[in-house]
């Protein structure tokens, strides 16, 4: 499998038109955050496989300069990666919140650039709050 | 060497926190945390995004969007900014406070916690040796 250079890959992330194509994160900056951290943005990268692979939104356009046509995919994760035993691989990890993964059309794919966790929306499951202002549209929703 | 990013996070602990502001380039971003306490994101403006701990909301950081385009602005409008090297927080700060919004008035108390951070210095260097 080619892989681009400096990046390493996430997995196949769902887009806007139900095509997947390969997701990827760039190492060097995984790197700094591994070294300096905070700990726990380095350790929720392992939520984004589920975010760009089963999200419950895709969000366009992130109303920040040279990031019109880049994407948000936001989940509510309904289990932690990380937890392997029967009682807490059921268990959502933040109670209130959606993950949110940032990331650009590149040469072979989306590179995640960025990710956090919002307060989610009262009203719409797996979207963080304000989400009719934040982005440019809504581009993709669980059935 | 890892070839995938879980096998990374499996093979890679984190290091202890420093509070420094970091540039990503993939993103045009930079970040700066003042401790690693979990928390979760508030988009503040086009530019800024707060880091807030949940249940309090006291501020943990900040995350600055659009950081080449401000700076190319900024030395497009003849603003000196010390050389280039070091480069002050507050000055992206200002870029998304200062457009007169009608949502302006609620984020106020926001804008005033930022001013803390304001001193900060930022080494654009870092455009040249990150990602």
């Amino acid at each position: 499998m080619l892989v681009p250079f400096g990046q390493l890959p996430i997995g196949d992330g769902l887009l806007p038109d139900g095509s997947r194509v390969p997701f990827y994160i760039d190492r060097n900056e995984l790197d700094t955050l591994r070294l300096d951290g905070p700990a726990w943005k380095y350790d929720d990268a392992r939520f984004l496989e589920v975010a760009i692979g089963d999200p419950d939104a895709i969000f366009e356009g992130l109303r920040r300069p040279n990031q019109t046509a880049s994407l948000c995919h936001a989940v509510f994760p309904t289990f932690d990666p990380d937890e392997t035993d029967e009682a807490g691989s059921g268990t959502p990890p933040r109670f209130g919140f959606v993950f949110l993964a940032f990331s650009a059309l590149a040469d072979m794919g989306h590179v995640v650039f960025d990710w956090e966790w919002r307060t989610q929306d009262d009203d719409e499951q797996g979207h963080p709050e304000n989400w009719q202002t934040d982005f440019v549209r809504r581009a993709w929703k669980r059935a | 060497m890892e070839t995938s990013l879980n096998e990374y996070l499996k093979a890679n602990e984190p290091g202890p926190f420093r509070a420094v502001p970091h540039y990503f380039r993939s993103g045009d971003y930079l970040t700066y945390f003042l401790s690693d306490s979990v928390c979760y994101a508030k988009r503040l403006d086009d530019v800024v995004t707060l880091y807030l701990e949940p249940g309090t909301d006291r501020l943990v950081g900040c995350k600055v969007k659009g950081v080449k385009q401000i700076l190319r602005s900024a030395g497009d409008f003849g603003i000196d900014l010390d050389g280039g090297k070091q480069v002050r927080l507050g000055l992206f700060f200002f870029v998304g406070a200062a457009p007169d919004r009608a949502d302006r008035e609620p984020k106020m108390k926001w804008y005033d916690l930022l001013k803390e951070l304001s001193a900060v210095e930022f080494d654009s260097s870092q455009f040249a040796l990150c990602g």
